[in-house]
């Protein structure tokens, strides 16, 4: 396991760029979902202001 | 069976109703998620645990595990958009509208994630973060379709004629999508070729390849779950001023 880590953040000089590419992988995911799941909240609420111009 | 009795025998067409669409994938989305973290879970696992680190790129080369599948999604997700988008368009069916809307953002997500873990890669092997060689500056321009779409169909007040302009901008950038494909063997590009094929053997390691399919399922299994979710926002949007709406909102306020 503790290779593992270390292979995950660093540490051969190349694993480095791993783990960046994960986490704003993770992140634009999120953002995604997250920006999905508000818009859905929002409609089911009855927000008028929040059209379909709003992604 | 044909296409046809297939349709009718599994009453495939019921969900073109916006009512029968919602609660069906209302249903389908916790299951969806579920098979997305299960998918994500396995394929991190077999890829940073079980797959060996390889001989010539270390540890950079996993990577592949995020890059080609976001890459094959931004491909795919383009293709289902124009496609629902011209369906909408030709046969005003209005879920196919609506669904070619909720696929952009998650698709242009996918292509962004492809480009910048591309770049993350190809640091480290290639020496440079980006070059403008046919592959990655198709895969750009995919971005901008993306975008093209979406900038579009929110600049046009009117739902319907967005939708048309939409679906004809949608339909000319498909051509797009097998110029990225074959970009790697019609051009000398620095982007490597194809690692795994429909016609011939993966010139890929078992766990790498597993690895890399769980991932795409993990991606697939994500990409419906939060497509759904935007269409059902969608649907609830353009159908504000019907019954099952307003049913539905009043039963959310006395919830």
């Amino acid at each position: 396991m503790a290779e593992m880590i270390a292979a995950l953040i660093h540490l051969d000089g190349y694993g480095k760029f791993v783990w960046p590419s994960y986490l704003i992988t993770v992140l634009c995911m999120a953002l995604d979902a997250w920006l999905a799941q508000r818009q859905l909240n929002r409609m089911q609420g009855g927000r008028q202001d929040d059209n379909l111009d709003n992604w | 069976m044909t296409m046809l009795s297939l349709v009718q025998r599994w009453r495939i067409y019921r969900f073109a109703s916006p009512v029968s669409f919602y609660h069906f994938t209302r249903a389908l989305n916790p299951w969806l998620w579920a098979l997305a973290l299960v998918f994500a879970a396995a394929g991190l696992w077999v890829g940073f645990v079980v797959a060996p680190t390889d001989a010539t790129q270390g540890e950079a080369y996993r990577i592949i595990y995020i890059h080609v599948p976001a890459a094959w999604m931004s491909m795919i997700l383009y293709v289902a958009m124009a496609g629902w988008a011209v369906l909408g368009w030709a046969w005003k069916v209005r879920m196919a509208s609506v669904l070619a809307r909720a696929i952009a953002p998650t698709g242009a997500m996918f292509t962004f994630v492809a480009l910048v873990t591309g770049a993350l890669w190809g640091k480290p092997t290639w020496g440079t973060y980006w070059v403008w060689d046919a592959r990655l500056t198709s895969e750009l321009i995919l971005l901008f379709l993306y975008l093209g779409y979406m900038s579009l169909t929110a600049s046009i007040e009117d739902t319907r004629r967005s939708d048309h302009a939409g679906a004809l901008l949608a339909a000319v950038g498909v051509v797009n999508v097998p110029i990225i494909y074959f970009s790697v063997v019609w051009w000398n590009t620095l982007h490597q070729g194809a690692s795994v094929s429909l016609t011939a053997a993966p010139k890929m390691a078992m766990t790498m390849l597993t690895a890399m399919l769980l991932m795409t399922f993990a991606c697939w299994a994500y990409a419906f779950a939060v497509v759904f979710t935007r269409a059902r926002a969608l649907a609830l949007a353009r159908d504000a001023g019907h019954e099952w709406v307003r049913a539905l909102r009043q039963s959310k306020e006395a919830a």
